[in-house]
């Protein structure tokens, strides 16, 4: 698994939650490499774990998360590393650019404070230059007349534009890897068409993306790598184009059904949602966790856990005692 | 609560407030602090009638004036300067003192939180009008309005926690308002409005419940607020009269004899502080309790 | 036939804060001059972006925003929204689902409370706890959820559970008319298709008729007859829902079309 040129190399990470009533497992056993200038994304559902794996990270943990495994960044290990050694990889090595727009700005402060920040700093720029990389960072985003957006406070700016503006202030320190928490959940289809346009041009620009999302719409046009979570495991690993021409697990399947389409299918018809409800976390059922929504389930699937494992032959990773492309194998 | 006012029968675990009572019995601090609470509110109401000495009564034995806590004279706390026994007059003193800091607080809680709620629901003129009306009191000084009203009335306890309690709401008020602002935005007080819901009935179903975790741990903090102001009125002559006393009157009247008698002001401090530190602990553990959501 | 709801030409216009007593007032125009209807048992869509007025309208028709021109007809006969009794009457038939599934429950009640509450509010007459009692369990059943969950409270709900019981609250009543804000947007894409079937079941079962608001024109053609496309408070395109989908008029309608993403691998080279 250990790849020289893995930007960010996760081994092992699992996250652990101290709650009232016990211990709560978030994330389990995920092992993910984004190389330089790869977009990798996680896809997952509410309480799969894909934000908390995020938050481990970057040491953004609630207080009561304890994160174990390996978590490297350029090779340095960044699980247990000091304040001020995360702060030097935070914002120029790695950035952020988290879901609500409306919360990830600062309401008080103008835009340009607020971007020009990181670089004073860290003392990367004068006054002066971080006024222009601030005003090339916003024409970087599509952003018209940049000058006098600088003097503007959150507020003033549309939710899709604040968007952009999070994702110029991401850029600010030229970082190596963006992180993306669900950039686009909080936005209408066509403000979300915009943001995605411009990943995909940063990502063109060879900056690695690490993109969390429980949309499979968002990860068609950007990804090169989808690793599918479900209840804090990654249950499919693979290459975009394989996970949705011939996903291997049932549940990636069902959930590349569950969405509603524009075109084909037959519109009149009910769409093909999963029954039942993701698991909470912390109440995992033993064995495989999507069992008992699954309907390929056996009572071997209920009782041993299957381990994420390369099928022979195949590209990609699959936790599942049955996986669908075995089938189509043998057929 | 919900039960009654639902007058329904439906498949259910208990209502609010069972639940309430359950997770309260749940956090340790909370229940020890109740405990100790009841304890002192006990040995208020009995502790008077087990000491051979009335509230009022001079021991003239030479040797009873200032003397120490003793067993042997039946002065288990001593008496004072005067040869009252303390032990008699801390346990009237715990008495009034809750007696007046819980109704001045009831008052100030039940005008405080009806009126803040009815004007953060209503929002708009109403809101501006009502609010207004508690900018102009606050504008008035507090003390002076204290005093002018006990001057006008005569000086009773019940006068004392009406008027503190009078004044007292006007924080809350704008506590709750503040909050029933925000509720009356969300979803739910909206789907109650699209039910058709009388504007009171969603109030009190709907916005009280959820201000209430806010509204009890202000309303811990104004006990012991109530508690020092007596002792503020007591001392300008306002308060409490002899021979009735108040936690807050014996500890500034021990403080006076600190050097000689310590524990004139040692023993009513200690009861007060207690009262105070299980109040905040107990305000802490009922607004969890009051939440249905339980903490991580 | 008249239809059960008609939205008349209806527009709203918000005073914009910041405008003072001495400058001329400035407003907002919500909505201009917007003309619906929703047949008995039809299923309209409203679509659009943010700020294109789609919950707006939404709000008109609750009563809760008030318009400063045009009508509001239900069953052919104006709403007036100052009458109590009326609105009464009116509130049994009309009812709403919103966004945010946690935050349309009050957190201090059970579901079961919730759903009864609903019930004592808008039923004709007093109900009896025993009926009640039955009610409230068919009506969780109805949604797909098991009579056990009445006990809990919001925050020992999932997202879609929430919602369900909010649907469950809302048609506990048997409305004639659902309105949808956003109901199924907060969702994720498995209990999404989930909720979308639901609504669609509850609607052919009892010929309720839906006013389906989203962003999402994906999730509205699996749903809605006719689809309205909002943009910055006008009615700009309105049609059944092949043509709007097939040979949509506007450019407006189309770059919302193109907009939806879409789980299909499109080839790097045409980006960037």
């Amino acid at each position: 698994m250990t790849d020289p040129a893995a930007l960010l190399q996760i081994e092992r990470l699992a996250v652990r939650f101290g709650t009232a009533r016990g211990p709560v497992q978030a994330v389990e056993d995920v092992s993910l490499e984004v190389l330089a200038g790869e977009c990798v994304a996680v896809v997952g559902e509410s309480g799969s774990g894909k934000t908390q794996l995020l938050l481990a990270c970057l040491g953004l943990l609630a207080q009561n998360g304890r994160a174990s495994g390996s978590v490297r960044f350029e090779g340095s290990e960044l699980l247990g590393a000091s304040e001020a050694a995360l702060n030097r990889v935070r914002g120029t090595g790695i950035g952020l650019l988290s879901q609500d727009p409306a919360s990830s700005l600062t309401p008080h402060l103008r835009i340009e404070t607020q971007l020009v920040e990181l670089l004073l700093d860290r003392g990367l720029a004068s006054t002066a230059e971080a006024r222009q990389l601030a005003i090339a960072g916003l024409r970087e985003v599509e952003i018209a007349e940049p000058e006098a957006r600088l003097r503007q406070y959150p507020h003033e700016l549309s939710g899709g534009m604040r968007q952009r503006v999070a994702l110029a202030m991401a850029l600010m320190g030229r970082p190596r890897l963006l992180l993306a928490d669900e950039p686009t959940t909080a936005l209408d289809v066509s403000v979300q068409a915009r943001i995605l346009e411009l990943l995909a041009r940063v990502r063109d620009r060879g900056l690695a993306l690490l993109i969390i999302t429980h949309d499979l719409g968002v990860v068609a046009g950007l990804a090169d790598r989808v690793a599918v979570m479900y209840a804090g495991r990654i249950v499919e690993h693979a290459p975009v184009e394989q996970l949705f021409a011939a996903p291997s697990h049932p549940y990636t399947a069902a959930l590349l059904a569950a969405v509603p389409r524009l075109h084909g299918g037959d519109a009149s018809g009910r769409l093909a949602g999963i029954e039942g409800d993701p698991p909470r976390p912390g109440e995992t059922p033993p064995g495989c966790a999507f069992a008992p929504r699954c309907k390929r389930a056996t009572t071997r699937c209920t009782q041993t856990r299957p381990e994420l494992r390369t099928l022979p032959g195949a590209s990609d990773a699959v936790a599942c005692h049955w996986p669908l492309s075995a089938e189509v194998e043998l057929a | 609560m919900a039960e009654t006012v639902l007058g329904l029968a439906a498949p259910r675990r208990a209502g609010l407030w069972s639940d309430a009572w359950s997770r309260l019995r749940r956090s340790r601090a909370a229940w020890i602090a109740a405990l100790v609470l009841a304890a002192l509110v006990l040995a208020s109401l009995v502790g008077p009638s087990l000491s051979a000495y009335a509230v009022d009564q001079v021991d003239w034995t030479q040797a009873a004036l200032a003397s120490p806590p003793s067993l042997d004279t039946g002065h288990w706390f001593g008496t004072d300067a005067n040869g009252r026994d303390l032990f008699v007059r801390v346990w009237i003193g715990t008495r009034v003192s809750l007696l007046v800091a819980v109704l001045a607080t009831i008052v100030s809680v039940v005008i405080g939180v009806g009126w803040g709620a009815t004007a953060g629901y209503h929002g708009g003129r109403l809101d501006d009008w009502m609010m207004r009306f508690v900018d102009v009191l606050y504008a008035l000084p507090y003390m002076f309005f204290v005093i002018i009203l006990t001057v006008v009335f005569g000086r009773s306890l019940v006068l004392i926690f009406l008027a503190i309690g009078a004044v007292g709401w006007l924080t809350m008020a704008r506590i709750v308002r503040g909050q029933s602002l925000a509720l009356r935005q969300r979803e739910f007080v909206e789907a109650a409005i699209a039910l058709g819901l009388p504007a009171h009935t969603i109030i009190f179903r709907h916005v009280v419940p959820n201000v209430l975790g806010t509204v009890i741990v202000y309303a811990t903090l104004t006990v012991p607020q109530v508690i020092l102001f007596e002792s503020f009125l007591s001392f300008l002559g306002l308060g409490v009269q002899e021979p009735l006393t108040s936690l807050g009157r014996l500890v500034a009247e021990g403080a006076l004899e600190m050097e000689t008698s310590p524990w004139l002001l040692l023993i009513p401090s200690a009861v007060l502080g207690t009262i105070l530190l299980c109040l905040n602990f107990l305000g802490d553990g009922l607004r969890d309790a009051l939440d249905p959501r339980e903490r991580r | 036939m008249t239809p059960l709801l008609q939205v008349d030409c209806v527009s709203v216009r918000y005073a914009l804060r910041g405008s003072s007593w001495v400058a001329r007032k400035r407003y907002l125009e919500a909505l201009r001059e917007v003309s619906v209807e929703v047949p008995e048992g039809g299923r309209l869509g409203i679509v659009g972006e943010s700020g294109s007025g789609k919950s707006t309208l939404a709000r008109v028709v609750l009563g809760f925003v008030h318009a400063h021109a045009g009508r509001v007809l239900w069953r052919g006969r104006e709403i007036e929204f100052h009458d109590r009794l009326g609105m009464r009457a009116l509130r049994r038939e009309v009812q709403v689902v919103f966004q945010d599934p946690f935050g349309s429950l009050d957190p201090r009640m059970t579901a079961g409370e919730a759903i009864a509450e609903a019930l004592h509010a808008l039923a004709a007459g007093p109900v009896a706890p025993r009926e009640a009692g039955e009610r409230i369990a068919s009506s969780l059943e109805e949604v797909g959820l098991a009579s056990a969950l009445a006990d809990r409270y919001p925050h020992e709900l999932s997202g879609g559970q929430c919602q369900r019981v909010a649907i469950a609250r809302a048609t506990v009543v048997r409305p004639r008319l659902l309105i949808c804000d956003e109901a199924v947007s907060a969702l994720d894409v498995s209990v999404q298709a989930q909720v979308v079937n639901l609504l669609r079941d509850l609607s052919e079962r009892h010929r309720m008729a839906l006013l389906f608001i989203s962003h999402n024109l994906a999730v509205v053609r699996h749903l809605c007859d006719d689809i309205a496309v909002l943009c910055q408070g006008r009615l700009v395109e309105r049609g059944d829902r092949q043509r709007i989908f097939e040979a949509p008029h506007e450019d407006y309608t189309r770059a919302l079309l193109a907009a939806v993403p879409e789980p299909i691998v499109r080839k790097r080279g045409k980006r960037g």
